[in-house]
């Protein structure tokens, strides 16, 4: 599915400016040792929304730098540091500078990050976090959790000729858990520049294994310099929780559009899509998404014809 | 067309996971916050429920919990918005009775991906 985030990016601005309104209003009637839970609370819910919307909308300098007032914050609301006036001055601040950046890209122009650099480090060097080292994605797994990864798995045009084929990965994959493959036929050229020992094709998954980010990584070791691979992990079900979710996905349904990152010449996608078998039904689309027993066949068919 | 609530007191947020999960063809109601939500899921029955956790006035754990122990939302996939770094998160959701979560930020592929675990 192709959504234009870009839609939603007015009513982010809207709400993260008022949020810092409410962050400066609320820090500026704290007195440190008489602050109560819910101001800190608002104030760092102000902080979270701007964090979680800059992140998902795609406005990492902000969400970097409101990760670390995030991090000060959570601390300050958990209990485990108190509220100094150094620190309401440093988030007094931070609102400030937060206020120039969102302004900047409102009018989308590029932010001035100096200040915000300077900030970070400021807290950094007060949470005690190593500068510019984020902290850590979790990395413990002792629940047995069935999560959700995002791969992005576009082989580079000679994977062929290291002597790996993607077909065994993606079985490979398939064995960690439940395997929804998408196939993109975009890169496919012109029939006559077709060369059978070129992969020109590349996938996103969507794999829902108990295993963690390792052992997928594991299965594109060999490969990592000859393809671009983003492993991501976007969400999961508690194990003892999976009523309904047996369903196998294994049949072409959905027509998809190519990712919009998918920079690819344009002139022969149209012609590329009608060469490609699978995607005779609808010419005009550049992807498909298809169980991997038909990619399997395909992959074969495309053998056979080679050997032929 | 199955219905599903969708609650976050960040407006951009709601829109968007609005706008998806219409896209993908599903019945949304919205609410800014979990006693907002609670309210509605008491009058209007829902397939699933879609919610952060950091909210004011009602939390989504404690609006997960509060749904759990209806009649009407015994089955229902509760999921909750959390980022990454909330495992701690996850395991009060897990207690309260979430079925999944859902790791901020997402795009809306990666939302619709972990939904249909759930629901179809």
């Amino acid at each position: 599915m192709s959504i234009d985030l870009s839609q939603f990016f007015e009513v982010f601005f809207e709400e993260s400016f008022e949020g810092l309104d409410i962050m400066e209003t609320e820090l500026l009637n704290l007195v440190p040792g008489e602050e109560d839970l819910e101001t800190i609370n608002t104030i760092f819910r102000a902080a979270h929304s701007i964090k979680g919307g800059s992140a998902t909308f795609g406005f990492n300098s902000i969400a970097n730098f409101t990760h670390v007032l995030e991090t000060l914050l959570d601390q300050i609301r958990e209990g485990e540091r108190n509220i100094t006036s150094e620190h309401i001055n440093l988030l007094l601040k931070s609102v400030d500078c937060l206020r120039a950046l969102l302004s900047s890209l409102k009018v989308q122009e590029e932010p001035d990050l100096a200040q915000a650099d300077t900030l970070r480090e400021q807290f950094e060097k007060l949470l005690g976090m190593p500068a510019g080292e984020e902290q850590g994605e979790e990395t413990h797994h002792e629940q047995v959790i069935v999560n959700t990864y995002q791969i992005d798995f576009k082989p580079h045009f000679h994977l062929f000729k290291t002597g790996n084929e993607p077909l065994f990965m993606i079985s490979e994959l398939a064995e960690l858990g439940e395997l929804e493959v998408q196939a993109f036929t975009d890169a496919i050229p012109d029939i006559k520049e077709l060369t059978s020992d070129e992969c020109f094709l590349y996938w996103r998954f969507f794999l829902n294994t108990e295993r963690d980010e390792q052992a997928i990584k594991e299965i594109f070791e060999w490969v990592e310099d000859d393809a671009d691979i983003k492993v991501e992990l976007c969400g999961g079900l508690f194990n003892d929780a999976k009523a309904g979710s047996e369903e196998v996905i294994n049949e072409p349904a959905v027509v998809e559009e190519a990712p919009k990152t998918a920079e690819q010449p344009k002139a022969n996608k149209a012609k590329a899509a009608a060469n490609a078998p699978s995607a005779k039904a609808a010419p005009e689309s550049t992807s498909i998404r298809v169980g991997i027993d038909k990619v399997d066949s395909l992959i074969n068919m495309v053998g056979e014809l080679v050997i032929g | 067309m199955k219905r599903i609530l969708a609650v976050d007191d960040s407006a951009s947020m709601r829109q968007m996971v609005s706008f998806t999960l219409k896209t993908a063809g599903f019945d949304v109601t919205e609410a800014k916050d979990g006693s907002e939500a609670l309210a509605i899921a008491k009058q209007q029955g829902f397939d699933a429920v879609i919610s952060d956790v950091n909210m004011p006035i009602m939390d989504g754990i404690t609006l997960i919990r509060e749904l759990r122990g209806l009649p009407d939302y015994k089955f229902t996939p509760l999921l909750m918005l959390t980022t990454e770094s909330g495992m701690d998160k996850k395991v009060e959701g897990k207690a309260a009775g979430a079925t999944g979560w859902i790791v901020k930020p997402f795009n809306p592929d990666q939302l619709l991906a972990v939904l249909k675990k759930v629901i179809r």
